[in-house]
């Protein structure tokens, strides 16, 4: 193995985040005793304490003095780690800086920025060493795990940066496909979001949210037939009565009344399931549909307003601003078990190779 | 026949019916049976009939329950639809005798003498007959083209495609044998061309000495575009009633104290509406949060608590046209208060959906716009130009439905934007005429004169294709 260098990717984050003064030798080691008795506390089966002292460490002074600190330490135990036990005992360091990240947001978020240099160290370092398939695979998890967060953070345009580089890692993985379809699109790049959700699709057909975000896009970049073909995929046949299938009704209505086709947009939004009707974007589709044709009662709209409000059911339109994701909820499953599976490993290594005089 | 031997009703009927008309009391019922059956049961109460078996025959059937108030009038309605009538004969005797048939007056409310038509022909006939009117055939140069049996006498006809005059007759065919005509002359026109013409609204506030001027009239007002006077179509004063859909935008910006003002502002609006006037309330964020019937003014909302703030995401555009589409059948003159930032994320409509429906609407748009903030955000659903382009389009559908803006920086002062807003309603004059103009695109110069010396007259309108 190699010597331990750092990577393209997280290296240029990292340099944007500019370093800190140097503390003196005896701050250091200080920093990495405290450093390592709290990896210590995570590997050895004591997360919460490990996640709240890392958080403190890297917040607890008005200066960065407790992030440079941290990334000091860091960078030879994470070094040492993948040297002795290979890149696979990174992944609960990884995931423990992950954690302490997404408390320092939680709990203090205007220094919670500080928090993701040592992350990015780790998953600089974990990188440049992985050599194998599996092994791009979990920095790529890891990458977009993170950039997860930060897009839980509102930390958008980094977190794009940060799943662009995942999805370049490992191109299979559609979690970071998916965020980087998402996040494209947020951002007015429908072509890029076009570009991930077809390969998203190519690797799982099956995918309705990708198909529905797809068909979208496609309109957007000017593709209307192509959309709408993807959008009529969508509403066909007996596919499941939830959020994703009334979105691609109203869309699809939404085009037909363009195309001044009411009489099919009015079909295709009367078969939306009672159990979506609560949602007012469809009442009042429907009432705008029905005044174009020259028909539709007052009442009705009203009748169906009432309803919505007496619901609370987030509507469909919202929940495609705010979807469960799940793909990245599968990918943090997979991760938590790999570092679950290492995790003794490393706390053997840590405790056969460096003193730690006790647990606090 | 002596009094004392009648049952006392009827007798006092046969004793007044030649003079007065009488109270009659609730009989047994007569509808469906036999009219000889009938009358022969008034005999035996005491009123003295003469009639001819001529005249009442076996198979003749009361065709409706008489309603009337008097005997004289029953009798009246028992005989009529046989053509038959109560007369007063010697004696005090009464008398049933054939109805006489009487000319019917007839004349034509549609079309009007000279009327210009083309060749859709509305056609209204006014008959006054004493006696059933049996059908009425309408004739267009002499070739029958309508035939109508029950009032309204009310039809259209198509007439083949030329100009010249046009003689429309009608023949009124009473039940009795009476008979009624009707002519009139419409000149028929071919349309080779058309004039498109817009319903442009003028909203006129009129000051003098720095306070509204009220009470001013139709005629009090002249239209100006381009030099050339226009006919006033339409005309109503501050003093119209309203009718006002409250629409508060609760997300984002507005929860928490925002919330709070704009609640107690709106409620406090409804409340200072008139007896005559209606208001409701449709709160929203990223869904409907409240909408309240139209109802009087002093049984407004009770106010609505606000709700735990919701993300950023707004539905704005749908809750603005279905405010626009709850005012539609409201008959007074329609408002909207729209609170929000203009911030729309999620909806449906492209804001150009519901400029189509302000096209088409004659509610004036009041915007209170809270905070100036630009619209330089983007969402999944839209991007920073696109939303850029639904704010522009709120501010155009705002000027042309001819409300206004009124900007605050912050929600303190929404009570007083609510007032001034009132205040401008109360004091406007609304003025309708019709624009060559408009239609052709362009934008005439405009100028409203006011026949009182002295006067201030701020003008602001409002196009709408008719």
């Amino acid at each position: 193995m190699s010597a331990p260098r750092t990577s393209t990717t997280a290296g240029l984050v990292l340099c944007l985040l500019a370093l800190g003064p140097v503390a003196d030798a005896a701050a250091r080691r200080e920093a990495r005793r405290e450093y390592l008795e709290i990896l210590s506390l995570w590997a050895g089966g004591s997360p919460d304490p490990a996640v709240q002292r890392l958080a403190a460490a890297l917040t607890g002074s008005e200066a960065d003095d407790g992030t440079v600190a941290v990334v000091r330490a860091v960078r030879p135990t994470a070094r040492r780690l993948a040297r002795n036990l290979g890149t696979g005992a990174l992944v609960p360091v990884a995931l423990l800086h992950e954690e302490a990240y997404a408390r320092c947001v939680r709990e203090q978020p205007r220094r919670a920025a500080g928090a993701l240099r040592p992350a990015l160290e780790v998953l600089s370092i974990l990188e440049a060493e992985a050599k194998t398939a599996d092994e791009r695979a979990v920095v790529s998890a890891l990458l977009t795990s993170l950039a997860g967060r930060m897009a839980e953070a509102h930390v958008e345009r980094s977190s794009l940066a940060l799943v662009r580089s995942a999805a370049r890692v490992d191109p299979t993985n559609r979690a970071a496909l998916f965020a980087v379809a998402r996040s494209a699109e947020r951002f007015g790049d429908h072509a890029a979001a076009v570009r991930s959700l077809q390969a998203l699709l190519r690797l799982d057909p099956d995918h309705r949210e990708s198909r529905l975000r797809l068909a979208l896009n496609l309109m957007r970049v000017g593709k209307e037939d192509e959309g709408l073909d993807e959008l009529r995929r969508l509403v066909a046949g007996s596919g499941p009565a939830d959020w994703i299938a009334a979105v691609a009704r109203q869309e699809l209505a939404r085009v037909l009344i363009d195309r001044d086709d009411i009489a099919r947009a009015r079909d295709v939004l009367a078969e939306i399931p009672d159990r979506r009707r609560r949602d007012p974007s469809l009442a009042v589709q429907t009432a705008f549909a029905d005044e174009r044709a020259g028909s539709g009662e007052v009442e009705d709209l009203f009748a169906a307003l009432s309803l919505a409000a007496a619901g609370s059911e987030a509507p469909s339109r919202t929940l495609y601003l705010r979807p469960p994701n799940d793909l990245l909820a599968e990918l943090r499953r997979d991760l938590v078990r790999r570092g679950q599976e290492w995790s003794p490993r490393v706390d053997r290594f840590l405790r056969d190779h460096q003193p730690v005089p006790s647990r606090r | 026949m002596t009094p004392g031997r009648l049952p006392g009703i009827v007798a006092a009927v046969v004793l007044v019916l030649a003079a007065a008309p009488s109270e009659v009391a609730a009989g047994p019922p007569y509808e469906g049976r036999s009219l000889r059956e009938v009358l022969a049961e008034l005999e035996e109460g005491g009123l003295a009939l003469v009639y001819s078996s001529d005249l009442v025959r076996p198979e003749m059937r009361v065709r409706e329950e008489p309603a009337a108030g008097s005997v004289q009038d029953m009798l009246d309605e028992l005989l009529r639809p046989h053509r038959l009538a109560p007369a007063i004969g010697p004696r005090g005797r009464i008398l049933i005798v054939r109805r006489e048939a009487r000319p019917i007056e007839a004349r034509f409310g549609r079309p009007t003498p000279g009327e210009l038509v083309t060749n859709r022909l509305e056609v209204l006939l006014q008959v006054e007959a004493e006696e059933p009117v049996d059908r009425v055939r309408i004739l267009v140069d002499g070739r029958q083209e309508a035939v109508l049996t029950r009032p309204p006498f009310r039809t259209s006809v198509e007439l083949p495609a030329g100009e010249g005059m046009r003689e429309l007759t009608a023949h009124v065919e009473g039940a009795w044998g009476g008979r009624g005509l009707a002519s009139v002359e419409a000149r028929q026109y071919q349309v080779t061309d058309s004039v498109e013409l817009v319903l442009r609204q003028l909203f006129v506030a009129v000051h003098k000495s720095g306070r509204p001027l009220r009470g001013l009239t139709e005629e009090d007002f002249e239209i100006v575009e381009d030099g050339a006077r226009r006919q006033i179509v339409t005309f109503g004063n501050g003093d119209e009633p309203l009718s006002a859909a409250v629409l508060l935008d609760l997300s984002g910006s507005m929860s928490g104290a925002g919330c709070e003002l704009a609640l107690a502002a709106a409620g406090a609006f409804l409340s200072r509406l008139g007896d005559a006037d209606r208001g409701m309330v449709l709160a929203f964020s990223d869904r409907t949060l409240a909408v309240t019937p139209f109802r009087p003014s002093r049984e407004h909302f009770a106010a609505h608590p606000c709700p735990s703030p919701h993300a950023s995401s707004t539905v704005l555009n749908d809750h603005l046209y279905a405010g626009l589409r709850l005012l539609d059948e409201e008959t007074a003159r329609r408002v909207v208060v729209l609170i929000t930032d203009g911030a729309d994320v999620s909806s449906v409509l492209d804001m150009s959906d519901v400029l189509w429906k302000v096209e088409r609407s004659t509610a004036a748009i009041y915007w209170i716009r809270v905070s100036a903030a630009g619209a330089s955000y983007g969402s999944a659903w839209r991007g920073v130009e696109d939303n850029r382009r639904q704010q522009e389009l709120l501010e155009r559908a705002v000027e042309l439905s001819g409300g206004s803006i009124v900007r605050l920086d912050d929600t303190s002062r929404i009570g007083s934007a609510f007032d001034e807003i009132l205040e401008e309603l109360r004091s406007q004059y609304v003025l309708g005429y019709y624009s060559e103009q408009a239609a052709s695109g362009r934008h005439g110069k405009m100028r409203v004169l006011v026949d009182r010396p002295l006067a201030d007259v701020t003008l602001r309108e409002a196009s709408r294709g008719d």
